[in-house]
């Protein structure tokens, strides 16, 4: 009983290889294709050939074999890339249950249950050719519940949710503060510690059982004790201390940032996503180095003006300045609107962020972040086709998206009443 | 292959645009056609500079006399070697603008720069006129020359931008740093009429109609006069403030801005505008697209924000809300468009790309809509300049206007321009190596090592203090 | 020894200073009344400020004003002698722009013609003792308020508040430059109301010159035109009427409190014949120092005025290319966050007396700080310093405040008469307190060290070379 209601928990570990579409082929030609993979690779006068919303082929036009059939794309003029990723998102849901505000922290909600199909707030993320998003609680408690990372296009929750709980959402410091009467920070790590603590227990409780009981069902041990009783309050932090998907942190500021990276990451062993990264957190550019798994995500300030040096600042150039291989780049939408994820982008750009790192922070970056890069976030053989055309550069606003793909089918095309 | 040529090539990949792509015009095409059989024209200081220094003598006796009339030494200040954009003409490489007492005096290849001149040298750098917001708030002071900060950061940011003229409600104001000299370029350009409601238009339309009816009178009396006859002059007693001003607008020697977003309102504008021949300007317009040529009989001009949203009614059949070919789809129908963001003021919050720091990039949004180009860098310069009555002063780089310039390693509209340089008035109001604001910015194309980078903690026991490049004033 | 028994003490000590004027001492011939009033201070170092410096010294004072001073002055027979060999002895303090012990009462617009003294009796008893005994012996009490508030008075730190120098009328007009746009203003209207009030007498006059040459030209064999009349004999009995109606109530009579040149001067030239006199229409009370200003009167009030940032400097600048201000001294408000680096260079290319806070600054919106008093002085500015906070603890704080100012950077000579000389010139003292010289006011402090070391105290206060203050308990 309690491994079916697991499955029903994680409802997909392998995004998108549940809901393949139909085995039609899709030919898309590009004249420049921007892959993301890990070789960095451009090709120009490209193909990249989809099947059954997969991608199959990937190379220049004149090494790749069309099979008769195949349903064109013809983007010769453009340039495809990976659809988005934005790994902060409030928008994929109904937009009135962004705070749950009775407890500090409610380790038992999920996003998962507002999420919503064709809603209207999420449709204009395909324009921006951003098709993946993780919609997560508001950040007004500290720690709101799990987020959920879903597809930006499909008819039912079943189309568009690619994993849930897809993480747990933490904010340390800054909007929590503000929670009723105030609350402070010292509170705030004591009581998310003690909560992290009992989930914990939790875990281990059962681990030790079903370990016992796998001895037992080995025939190698005595039959084990009865199971400890369930909690759902407790139950998805299973798969979080599993490390089968991350904590999103809402964290901000140099003493923030560190409190998450040593309490999360450090003492409780998660995989951290540090969300929004602003002010000065990129003081611990170091610490982020040190330990690999923690992604940086910056977004939506780009900027932070110090008043120590009297300067303004870019806040992803900085933590790249001060060491780090890659940052994130997300919107807080619809505090950034949702398809405005590449001016994001362009912003940190303007403040000195690379531009191909930029853009590696819209795709590959917030993959590997939300651990869904096995099938998103570059265009790669056996990835899902989950793709956008873009007039040139997506980071330049004089260029826009034309067509956006998912897994394989074109969900949003400039052409047809084009507002962005 | 190293990893790190290939990202320098790719690097070099995305800043070229496809070869194949249908987009609109770039800037740069502007160099290459019109202006390479134009770059002799302009060699030649224009005729209607006399005081051009003649380039065999450079310092210029002819200054020297000059400035014997003024008491003051004349004020010399050159842009050499830079790309110039004039905006208003075609592109120059390599060009020298040359400046006496804040006004261009030459533009042009082999311009002659007098001795004691300031020189800033541009060579591989762009040069534009500053930048022109038709609306801004918090830059300058209310009113400006009693109140502008002019060390204030706000206006700083606003020059780093590219940002030299900015209108504050009818006033217009020159972003002059640290003086006031030249601050206020127009004290009133434009009167605002409300036709927001049926009421307002209502009064309006009394308003302008007693006026029309004096105009009607007056006209009457003198042709009487003229034909000799015995006849009452109308009563102008009542013809102060207000009626004063709507009776400048309706004799066509002021304009009109009118705020209007929806279709029913721009209808009554351009209705209103063509039944009284008033010169008007639309602030806003996020319907006007749909009415787009009959703005453009009715005259009107048009300054929007690319990105202000409006819904569309799902009610209607009719086209409605907003769109990103706003801006295009006016400018096809003729209809003169500034362009200004959403947010009118420059913050330091954090949250960017909404407002003035980014007039470029709004601009750039109307490209994204189909506007050419050219159009766009229009749309924040001379345009702007234009409907708020100062295109002889600014705008546009042409011999006899303020030299206000920026000058910058980008194209005007990408996404990295920051300026390197802003002249204000033949000045140098912005230098971005010696302001704090922005020095550390360095843009992965740029050269030269970057700045040291203080700001890392934990530092290890024994690891150096990092060098403070700004401790060395 | 709590604080509150040594303020009683003190209190007592003010009171019997007082009453009985100078502590009974071994060479004081109280009862000799026919004798001037002499003392002699014997001190481990003497600081004249505007001179040398003498180790050791002694002063002289006859009748409290300093009557020699120098390193080998003969101390006259039968002068009451103050011991301070282990001590230094220089000019009291003066503070020059201050509301000690003054409530908030905030005027607006331009009030140029009130002033700070009539609002001195409200204040409460006790209320400059901090100034006394940290060492001041002058106080410029201004009025409160934004543009122009009105007109400051220089007082004696006693509660009564005597002003130093009777005769001297307003120490300076207090405008403000630094709550823009409404200062600038202000400023701006009253020039304007000021140049109006000149050119309408000017037409004034121009109508009654006519009127006489009228009157006289009926008269025949006259004079060509253009002729003065006064002075003419036979002038026609009936006097022209002045060509304005007499002043209104609230306006100043005809007889300004500081004539300017003008006004008056044709009545002086008439011959003692009976004869019309050009009475000049009456000037606006806030307007008369305006009206001096433009006329560059030499009695004109003094102008102090106040900004408060580097851009107030330039919007100065700006109203000076408009209206031909008078020369002005400047108070300079650095505040913690200041950006006046920006335009030190200009502001000390005038010279000009700058009243300033003896503060270290952060350039605004940067932790680089700045010290906006050096950098004036390097500048060519000269410096008064005025306390930081205007309150006791400010003048308790204020002389080890510019002991820090000189450590980073002011120099030793410019910090002293920052304290003394520069602030009693702002307050037109200059001849009178601020340095020990022949003929100034013996209004002096002894200290138990260097002025600019921090920690140095104020040990003794001398008003007219008489103790109004002294530290009780035991020496550092």
């Amino acid at each position: 009983m309690r491994t079916a209601l697991a499955a029903a928990l994680l409802v997909s570990a392998l995004p998108g290889l549940a809901f393949a579409q139909a085995e039609d082929v899709v030919v898309i030609r590009a004249g420049k294709v921007l892959t993301m993979n890990a070789q960095d690779e451009v090709i120009d006068h490209a193909v990249v050939l989809v099947r059954g919303g997969k991608i199959v082929a990937v190379g220049p036009a004149d090494r790749v074999a069309v099979p008769p059939g195949a349903r064109e794309v013809d983007a010769r003029d453009a340039w495809l890339l990976p659809g988005f990723i934005d790994c902060h998102n409030h928008t994929a849901g109904s937009l009135s249950d962004l705070n749950d505000g009775v407890y500090l922290t409610n380790p038992g909600l999920r996003t998962l249950d507002t999420v919503a199909p064709e809603n209207e707030n999420l449709k204009v993320a395909l324009a921006g050719g951003v098709t993946s998003v993780l919609l997560i609680p508001g950040s007004g408690n500290n720690m709101a519940g799990f987020g959920t990372v879903t597809r930006t296009a499909g008819r039912t929750q079943a189309d568009m949710v690619l994993r849930a709980p897809g993480s747990i959402k933490v904010a340390q410091a800054g909007n929590p503060e503000r929670y009723w009467f105030g609350v402070g920070r010292a509170y705030m790590n004591w009581n998310l510690g003690q909560t992290l603590e009992k989930a914990r227990a939790y875990h281990a409780g059962w681990s030790a059982w079903e370990e016992a009981k796998a001895l037992a069902d080995e025939g190698k041990g005595p039959p084990p004790p009865p199971p400890p009783p369930l909690d759902l309050a407790w139950e998805d932090f299973r798969a979080l201390f599993a490390r089968r998907f991350p904590a999103s942190v809402h964290t901000q500021m140099f003493q923030v940032v560190n409190k998450t990276i040593t309490m999360l990451g450090d003492r409780f062993g998660l995989r951290v996503v540090l969300d929004h990264s602003t002010f000065d957190g990129f003081k611990n550019a170091r610490l982020v180095q040190e330990r690999p798994e923690i992604v940086t995500i910056c977004g939506p300030r780009q900027y932070y003006f110090d008043r120590a040096e009297g300067r303004i600042v870019g806040v992803a150039a900085r933590w790249m300045e001060n060491g780090l291989r890659e940052v994130g780049i997300n919107t807080d939408a619809p505090v950034v609107p949702q398809e405005e994820l590449t001016l994001q982008a362009a912003l940190g750009c303007r403040l000195g962020l690379d531009p191909y790192q930029a853009l590696r922070g819209l795709t590959i970056v917030p993959a590997r972040a939300l651990m869904i890069d096995g099938a998103l976030g570059s265009i790669e053989v056996g990835k899902d086709a989950d793709l956008a055309v873009w007039t040139g550069d997506p980071l330049d606003p004089r260029r826009h998206c034309r067509l956006t793909i998912v897994k394989g089918q074109v969900v949003y095309d400039a052409g047809q009443g084009r507002r962005f | 292959m190293s990893a790190r040529s290939i990202g320098s090539l790719l690097l070099l990949l995305l800043a070229l645009p496809v070869a194949a792509d249908e987009g609109p015009v770039c800037c740069e095409d502007l160099v290459e056609g019109p202006a390479a059989h134009r770059h002799d024209d302009l060699d030649e200081p224009a005729p209607e500079a006399p005081a051009t220094p003649p380039a065999e003598a450079p310092g210029g006796q002819a200054a020297a006399a000059a400035a014997e009339k003024k008491k003051e030494p004349d004020r010399w200040f050159a842009v050499t070697g830079g790309d110039v954009y004039p905006v208003t003409g075609p592109a120059l490489r390599g060009a020298t603008v040359l400046a006496r007492n804040g006004k261009v005096v030459a533009i042009g290849e082999r311009v002659a720069v007098p001795a004691g001149a300031e020189v800033v040298d541009a060579r591989g750098l762009r040069v534009y006129p500053g930048l022109v917001a038709f609306d801004s708030s918090g830059l300058v002071g209310s009113p400006p020359e009693d109140a502008t900060d002019v060390f204030g950061l706000g206006l700083q940011i606003a020059l780093a931008s590219g940002i030299t003229t900015v209108g504050q409600g009818p006033v217009v104001a020159k972003l002059t740093w640290g003086t006031l000299e030249g601050h206020v370029l127009e004290a009133n350009a434009w009167l605002r009429l409300d036709v927001g409601s049926g009421q307002a238009l209502a009064q309006l339309r009394g308003e302008l109609e007693r006026v029309r009816g004096y105009l009607r009178d007056r006209r009457a009396f003198e042709q009487a006069r003229a034909r000799g006859e015995d006849v009452k002059e109308p009563d102008r007693s009542w013809l102060r403030g207000r009626p004063a001003q709507l009776e400048q607008l309706m004799l066509g020697r002021a304009r009109a801005v009118i705020a209007a977003s929806g279709r029913t309102e721009l209808l009554r504008v351009a209705g209103l505008v063509q039944e009284y021949g008033l010169r008007a300007t639309v602030l806003g317009g996020q319907e006007a697209w749909t009415v787009a040529s009959l703005l453009g009989r009715a005259g009107l001009s048009v300054v929007l924000a690319p990105r202000a949203r409006r819904d569309a009614d799902p009610q209607l059949e009719r086209e409605s809300g907003w769109s990103i070919e706003s801006a295009a789809l006016l400018h096809q129908a003729g209809v003169p468009v500034a362009i200004v963001p959403t947010s009118r003021s420059i913050g330091t919050g954090g949250l960017g790309g909404n407002d003035l720091a980014t007039l470029n990039l709004e601009a750039a949004y109307a490209v994204r809509g189909g506007l050419p180009e050219a159009a766009a860098l229009e749309a924040i310069t001379i345009v702007p300049a234009r409907l708020l009555g100062v295109a002889d002063r600014v705008g546009s780089i042409e011999v006899g206007k303020d030299c206000d310039l920026l000058i910058t390693d980008r194209d005007v509209l990408h996404y990295e321009m920051l300026a390197r340089y802003t002249v204000v008035n033949g000045r140098v109001a912005y230098d971005k190596a010696k302001e704090a604001l922005l020095r550390a910015v360095r843009h992965s194309r740029d050269e030269g090592p970057a700045e040291t980078v203080p700001q890392l903690w934990p530092r290890r026991p024994g690891e150096p203090e990092p060098k403070m490049p700004d401790s060395e004033r | 020894m709590t604080t509150r028994h040594g303020g009683a003490a003190l209190l007592l000590g003010l009171l019997l200073v007082v009453l009985c004027g100078p502590a009974p001492a071994p060479a004081a011939r109280a009862d000799d009344p026919g004798q001037d009033d002499l003392v002699a201070i014997r001190a481990g170092r003497v600081i004249t400020v505007s001179g040398e410096e003498f180790a050791p010294g002694v002063v002289i004072v006859r009748d409290g004003r300093v009557e020699a001073v120098g390193a080998r002055v003969e101390v006259p027979r039968r002068a009451r002698v103050i011991d301070a060999r282990d001590g230094v002895v220089m000019p009291g303090f003066v503070s020059a722009r201050t509301r000690l012990g003054l409530g908030r009462y905030d005027r607006g617009g331009n009030q140029a013609h009130l002033s700070a003294g009539d609002e001195l009796a409200l204040a409460e008893p006790g209320r400059f003792e901090a100034a006394l005994s940290s060492g001041f012996v002058a106080l410029g009490v201004v009025p409160s308020g934004g543009g122009v508030p009105g007109q400051a008075v220089a007082v004696r730190p006693l509660d009564e508040a005597p002003p130093v120098a009777p005769a001297s009328g307003p120490a300076y007009v207090r405008a403000r430059l630094s709550d823009l746009p409404g200062d600038k203003r202000v400023l701006r209207e009253a020039f304007k109301a000021a140049q109006a009030a000149i050119d309408k007498e000017a037409q004034a006059r121009d109508e009654w010159e006519k009127k006489q040459r009228a009157a006289a030209g009926q008269q025949p064999g006259q004079p060509a035109p253009g002729q003065p009349a006064p002075g003419q004999p036979g002038q026609p009995a009936r006097p022209a009427p002045p060509p304005q109606p007499q002043p209104q109530p609230p306006q100043q009579p005809p007889q300004p409190q500081r004539p300017g040149p003008a006004p008056g001067a044709p009545a002086a030239a008439t011959a003692p014949v009976s004869t019309a006199v050009f009475v000049p229409p009456p000037v606006a009370k806030n307007l008369q120092p305006f009206v001096a200003w433009l006329r560059k009167a030499p009695d004109a009030p003094r102008l102090l005025l106040e900004l408060g940032s580097a851009s107030d400097w330039v919007h100065l600048a700006d109203l000076r290319g408009r209206i031909e201000l008078p020369p002005a001294r400047y108070f300079v408000s650095n505040g913690a966050s200041t950006d006046w680096h920006r335009v030190v260079e200009e502001v000390g290319a005038e010279k000009p007396l700058v009243l300033v806070f003896p503060r270290l600054s952060f350039e605004a919106n940067t932790r680089t700080r700045v010290h906006v008093p050096a950098e004036l002085a390097r500048a060519g500015a000269r410096l008064a310093f005025t306390p930081v906070t205007d309150d006791a603890d400010g003048y308790r704080r204020h002389l080890e405040a510019a002991a820090l100012a000189h450590r980073d950077g002011v120099p030793r000579e410019e910090a002293l008469r920052a304290l003394t000389l520069h602030p009693a010139e702002v307050l037109g003292l200059e001849g009178e307190l601020g340095a020990i010289e022949k003929g100034r006011r013996a209004d002096l402090v002894i200290l138990d060290g260097d002025p600019l070391e921090a920690g140095t105290r104020v040990t003794q206060v001398l008003l007219d070379g008489k103790p109004a203050w002294r530290r009780e308990g035991g020496r550092r």
